[in-house]
């Protein structure tokens, strides 16, 4: 790998993985499938544009037109259908706001909770099930301190439950760079 | 994790993804060892302040998606009434189709535009000399024209690129045959530092196509411009959490995510995307209550949104992106790059039906760009912004489909007032056919390098390590139309 780095570390020929965005489809898929709420039907006619935030079929069944395109879709990389259907996308930080804020995110959150752990289960535990899970890495000893500290702050200063701890902390997590990249 | 985000030798990736976080000396030092830039002079990481006094501070970037005919715009060609209907070879001015006059295209989509049309197309519009100066200027931008005296217009401009692929080229100076390369928002976005942090310094407006829609490539994704879509009653989207929470709540969550992504950081050195990652998610929160209020335009009079043509239904989306365009020149945004036209490869492309079309597009574009430049002068802006407004060539003297023109890439025009240049002035020439750029020639880049001098930023001190750019990539800046 030194050596490889050394010789081109431009990753011209392609000797390691070049890091990529996720696809808008798989970004909002990922976030229902972890909270165990995505749709798998295969088949069936397109979802309409108006009935895109309540459904949770999968992104590729949603109507994508040039003038009708999914809002939370369209801030990643998403097809440009005036250029047939590539993909060029940047870092923006629409992106931050739409996975700070939208319902998508902010509902997903517990379902995700729930899935991951049982509630008696150890916070420590949790966090690491959730890193691994959600970013595919495990937790550094660092990361799960942070973590930790967060969660004590929550029901600390914010006055959350247990419960609605480890939800924020899965909002802070989809919302970490490692989610929408695939490494 | 990577195994060779544990390296230790410093690789200009490394070196990449510090910048901006405020420890790259240490890197640098090895950087220059290695591959220094040149011996006479030391490179140095931009520290945010321009080179020499600058004579500018803002850019707004105005580009005509698809190729406006220079013809029928800038450079008006009486030639062409008097030869209409005729081939160019039987003109006086046969010559221009010589083969070694032609050398210069270099085609990267061969299709079935870009070619020669030999039967010259009479003018679709009249014009008539405006102002002090008596600068011509066709009939279909009547609002512009009253600024005429305000204008530094070069009619000599040339590119290589006679698909659309151009559009990259007029922004990167490059042929995209050569790659990807870092266009002029992003360097003058890498040079100089912020002068308002709530508000990204390099916006975008207006519609890019694909093929042009990044701008950092090697400097980066974090000097990628930040697309906006100016919309009052709705100017930024998930601006709040669609279900509330406590502010308490969410600043725990923010502190943790940043907290996160910085500790990733450092085990992906060669992923700039992280760093880009962590200063979006910064400007995020700023922009929650900063862009609201630049599109909130309740505070401008009816005159003024009147002026930018906003209460007539075709400019009323430019004037509403112009507007928007002062005033965030007003808060400090450095380069505002608007594009106008979508559609294929861009509403100015008008293979056919160029009367109808090109009416159609300056009627969206003129009273704009008129009212911006009454705007910024009433308000003393236009002497520290530069307002350009250009195109990826012109379009062909002879006709394409009985009633359009093609891409032209061997002369075409571009204009810049404000920002210290000379007013009222015409630059070049192209011949009497409007097809080759004859006098006082340019290619892209030296309209490129003219912004940079007047920004005060020297293009070759930016350079950085391992990345030697070529004598036509600097541009030279065109001297006689700086003041």
């Amino acid at each position: 790998m030194e050596v490889n780095a050394a010789i081109d570390p431009d990753n011209k020929y392609n000797w390691r993985r070049q890091p990529m965005l996720l696809e808008s489809e798989v970004v909002r898929d990922a976030i229902l499938a972890h909270a165990g709420q995505l749709d798998g039907t295969m088949g069936g006619p397109p979802v309409e544009i108006n009935q895109q935030t309540s459904s949770t079929r999968r992104s590729m069944y949603f109507f994508h037109s040039a003038d009708e395109l999914n809002l939370f879709l369209s801030n990643f990389n998403s097809p440009d259908v005036g250029g047939c259907y590539r993909r060029e996308s940047s870092i923006q930080p629409q992106q931050a706001l739409a996975l700070n804020n939208s319902k998508l995110v902010l509902e997903a959150a517990p379902g995700i909770v729930a899935q991951l752990a049982p509630v008696e289960e150890a916070d420590q535990k949790f966090i690491q099930a959730a890193f691994a899970v959600l970013l595919g890495m495990d937790a550094s000893e660092e990361e799960t301190q942070a973590s930790l500290e967060a969660m004590k702050s929550w029901q600390t200063e914010a006055g959350c439950s247990q419960q609605e701890a480890r939800a924020y902390f899965i909002w802070s997590l989809i919302n970490h760079n490692d989610f929408v990249t695939l490494r | 994790m990577n195994s060779y985000g544990a390296d230790s030798t410093v690789t200009r990736r490394q070196w990449l993804s510090s910048l901006g976080s405020g420890c790259a000396g240490i890197a640098l030092a090895s950087m220059l060892h290695r591959d220094a830039v040149g011996a006479e002079q030391k490179w140095t990481l931009p520290n945010g302040l321009p080179h020499y006094m600058p004579r500018a501070k803002n850019v707004i970037w105005l580009f005509m998606n698809g190729g406006l005919s220079h013809m029928e715009s800038f450079d008006p060609k009486p030639m062409l009434n008097k030869y209409a209907g005729k081939t160019i070879a039987e003109t006086p001015f046969a010559d221009v189709q010589n083969p070694e006059k032609l050398a210069i295209e270099r085609l990267r989509v061969p299709d079935a535009n870009g070619n020669q049309r030999n039967e010259i197309y009479p003018l679709q519009i009249g014009y008539r000399k405006h102002g002090q100066s008596g600068i011509e200027v066709s009939d279909w931008f009547p609002h512009i024209a009253e600024h005429v005296d305000k204008l530094a217009l070069v009619r000599s401009m040339w590119t290589t690129d006679s698909n659309h692929g151009a559009q990259v080229q007029f922004h990167s100076g490059r042929h995209q045959n050569d790659g990807h390369f870092p266009t002029l928002g992003a360097w003058v976005h890498y040079g100089l530092g912020s002068l308002n942090e709530n508000l990204p310094q390099f916006i975008s407006l207006g519609r890019r196509p694909e093929w042009n829609s990044r701008d950092g490539h090697y400097l980066g994704p974090s000097h990628d411009a930040v697309s906006l879509r100016v919309d009052p009653q709705n100017p930024l989207d998930y601006a709040n959490p669609e279900i509330p929470f406590s502010t308490a709540a969410q600043s725990i969550g923010r502190n943790l995510s940043s907290r996160l992504n910085e500790l990733r950081r450092n085990d992906y050195p060669e992923d700039p995307a992280v760093e880009a990652r962590i200063r979006s998610y910064e400007l995020a929160w700023k922009m929650q209550s900063a862009i609201p209020e630049v599109f909130d335009f309740s505070s401008e009079t009816a005159a003024t949104q009147q002026m930018y043509g906003m209460e007539n239904k075709p400019s009323r989306d430019f004037g509403m992106q112009l507007l928007a365009a002062r005033r965030f020149i007003e808060k400090g945004v450095r380069f505002i790059q608007i594009q106008h036209g979508g559609g294929g490869a861009g509403q100015w492309d008008a293979h056919g039906g160029l009367k109808k079309r090109h009416s159609s597009s300056a009627l969206e574009v003129d009273q704009p760009v008129g009212g911006l430049l009454t705007d910024l002068s009433q308000r003393g802006l236009l002497d520290e912004t530069l307002v350009v407004f250009a195109t990826e060539f012109g379009r062909t003297p002879g006709s394409q489909n009985s009633d359009g023109r093609d891409h032209h890439i061997f002369g075409f025009s571009v204009w810049m007032a404000g920002g210290g240049l000379k007013q009222g002035v015409v630059h070049g020439a192209t011949d009497e056919l409007g097809f080759h750029a004859v006098e006082n020639r340019h290619y892209v880049t030296d309209i490129h390098a003219t912004i940079l001098q007047q920004l005060g930023l020297d293009s070759r001190r930016l350079e950085i390590p391992g990345r030697k750019r070529l004598e036509i990539d600097h541009g030279e800046p065109i001297h006689e139309i700086i003041a």
